[in-house]
């Protein structure tokens, strides 16, 4: 059991690193995420978001969108079964102090960004909603009660045969809050991105 | 026994110790961690769809994901190709951050730009290298391992990146998943080496491990500080190090679409709205109300699908401006057919009083589905507003009345007699059955969607 012995019977060489080879390889990929990080911030560059498999608070002050469909479905909700869901597809949005806060072990990781003035710009916005909340709403060239599977606003998102869905060229909804199971998104641009651990949205 | 996992353990750690164990571990976890967030929805209930709705974008993140589990795996049984694997590895780490949930929140690009850089750096050790080493197998170090703190204690073997890599990034900067591997490594049995290493390596390896970690507070931490300076943007307490704290600067180069403000990509400017694509034989509006004969039919909005899931509205009252009956209207539903509706236009219609509807959908062999209920104090149709239904009732005043596309001229024909000539109809206690609504706005009060 001594390391004596140990020695005896292993390999005569293990391996080590070379700090010099890892500082020129780690420096240069750490500066470059820095600058990533940066420019993702900046709201310069879109970033590719998608979460699922848990539920989730997303708040905005505000939600633009240009082609809306909205209809019912359902997700799996891990180990309590499946989880009926509002879903709703945006072709093209922009939220206004959007936040989101997804609780990862016992931590709640917080999302911020869009509060400098600039929203939050999406593509292809896909979001499955337990509940959906706003203080008003507003939509143009709005057909309710049309058929989930002929939906067209957002391009192959649609629901199933029979099912109710609505759509609306436009949408506005003020002061938006959801819980959502599903996040999905062509690009997002995250100006003033800003994340922290502990607290919630408000 | 003790012989029997002292053998195994040995082997392992041989095993361990002939390639660049850590840095292919801190790949694979990179790896999952980044597959994980997209998927986990996924692997729970092996839900086809949501593979769909996670499209491109959820794709790049398994993609980079599963690359990165390949490196790490490939860095352990190909060790001699490491350098590649491990640039590799450090490119997909960049690559996540824009391509996959910021890098999976930070923390799978950071464990793949560590892990890749260990695998490169990483050599097997050459005698020649490793001019530090003294006596092997000191017997005085046997006993309870080395000191805390002591790393000049440890040996060339676990001074190899068991600690430097972990410790490198233990801080708390990149999270839970971090923990792991660091407290595998000495709770793993390392028997202290008993050989001695300078204390100049042990200050190198800190400098190195201090470098990532400088050069991002100071990317981040700098303009980060600037931004509250300038504005009072989130309170740095909130911060993690520094680093995912991140700046706020000038809004300017955001690319925003703006909304475009038009009806025109509404669908119903294409067709079912649109007043004039009506029935042919009644005006489109007026207050004709179904005298001119008792029987009428009714064309549908040509692209118009109706769903067929159980749908009610209900409201405490309805106003219904410049209302006309444009007779029974076949409407095609989802599953093919048609079914019968009664059609009615309006130039507005404006539901108050409490308005609720609900949609029950999705029940399988005789359960009952989900209902979709929506709430909302008042909710505004106006332009083109055209109103499909199989079912509408409603009280005019004294007098309940419940339309149906069989009774409906007969009905309103009877209502007509003691409103004539009212442009503006307001029913109260209205309930709607599966309604199909087209307009060109719809704005809503307070709205709540849940389920109930």
């Amino acid at each position: 059991m001594s390391a004596a012995r140990h020695r005896t019977l292993g390999p005569p060489a293990g391996g080590r690193v070379r700090w010099k080879l890892l500082a020129a390889v780690m420096l240069p990929a750490v500066a470059i995420a820095a600058i990533l990080i940066g420019l993702t911030a900046q709201g310069a560059i879109a970033a590719n978001v998608s979460v699922s498999g848990q539920q989730f608070l997303v708040t905005a002050t505000q939600l633009n969108g240009t082609g809306f469909e909205q209809f019912g479905s359902d997700v799996s909700a891990g180990s309590s079964g499946t989880q009926p869901v509002i879903v709703s597809g945006i072709g093209s949005a922009t939220l206004d102090d959007l936040c989101q806060a997804v609780k990862a072990g016992p931590l709640t990781m917080r999302l911020t960004a869009g509060s400098s003035g600039t929203p939050v710009s999406a593509s292809n916005l896909i979001v499955d909603a337990s509940s959906l909340a706003g203080s008003s709403a507003t939509f143009h060239g709005i057909t309710i009660g049309q058929d989930a599977s002929t939906l067209t606003a957002t391009p192959g998102t649609a629901g199933s045969a029979g099912g109710f869905g609505e759509q609306a060229g436009t949408i506005t909804i003020d002061n938006l809050v959801q819980h959502t199971w599903l996040t999905t998104a062509g690009t997002f641009t995250l100006p003033g991105l800003h994340l922290s651990f502990g607290g919630s949205c408000p | 026994m003790a012989e029997v996992r002292s053998a195994s353990r040995h082997s392992w750690r041989a095993w361990r110790q002939t390639r660049p164990f850590w840095g292919g571990l801190l790949l694979v976890l990179a790896g999952i961690e980044l597959i994980g967030i997209p998927l986990s929805g996924v692997l729970g209930h092996g839900a086809v769809r949501l593979v769909i709705y996670i499209g491109i974008g959820g794709v790049f993140g398994v993609l980079i994901g599963a690359l990165l589990v390949a490196c790490g795996v490939a860095v352990w049984v190909n060790a001699g190709h490491r350098q590649f694997y491990g640039i590799a590895g450090v490119l997909l780490g960049i690559l996540s951050f824009p391509a996959s949930n910021l890098g999976g929140f930070f923390i799978g690009m950071l464990l793949a730009i560590v892990g890749g850089s260990i695998a490169f750096a990483w050599a097997p050790a050459e005698p020649a290298e490793q001019p530090s080493v003294s006596v092997p197998g000191q017997p005085g170090h046997d006993g309870p391992g080395p000191l805390p703190g002591d790393l000049a204690d440890a040996g060339p073997e676990r001074s190899g990146l068991t600690d430097l890599g972990l410790a490198d990034t233990d801080p708390g900067d990149v999270g839970p998943g971090e923990t792991g591997p660091r407290d595998a490594g000495p709770a793993d049995g390392f028997p202290p080496a008993g050989t001695a290493v300078s204390w100049g390596r042990g200050q190198r390896m800190l400098a190195v491990a201090a470098m990532p970690l400088v050069l991002l507070a100071v990317a981040l931490g700098a303009p980060g500080a600037r931004a509250a300076a300038a504005a009072p943007a989130g309170p740095s307490g909130t911060c993690i190090l520094g680093i995912l704290c991140l700046p706020s600067p000038s809004p300017s180069s955001s690319p925003s679409p703006s909304p475009s403000p038009g009806q025109s990509t509404g669908p119903s400017s294409t067709g079912p709205a649109a007043p004039t694509s009506s029935s042919g034989t009644t005006p489109p509006t007026g207050r004709s109300k179904g005298k001119r004969s008792a029987r009428r039919r009714a064309s549908a909005g040509s692209g118009l699908v109706a769903a067929t899931a159980t749908s009610v509205i209900k409201a405490g009252s309805a106003t219904l401006d410049d209302l006309a009956y444009q007779g029974a209207a076949s409407v095609r539903v989802g599953h093919g057919g048609t079914v019968r509706m009664m059609k009615f236009t309006a130039s507005s219609v404006t539901l108050a009083g409490g308005v609720t509807a609900s949609v029950t959908q999705g029940g399988t062999g005789g359960e009952p589905g989900a209902t979709t209920v929506t709430t909302s104090p008042s909710l505004a149709f106006s332009g083109s507003v055209v109103l499909y239904a199989t079912q509408l009732s409603g009280c005019l005043g004294p007098l309940c009345v419940t339309l149906t596309p069989g009774n409906a001229v007969a009905v309103l024909l009877r209502l007509a007699s003691g409103v004539t000539g009212e442009l503006t109809l307001t029913l109260t206690h209205v309930v709607t059955d599966q309604p199909l609504v087209t307009a060109r706005a719809l704005q809503a009060g307070a709205l709540r969607i849940s389920f109930g």
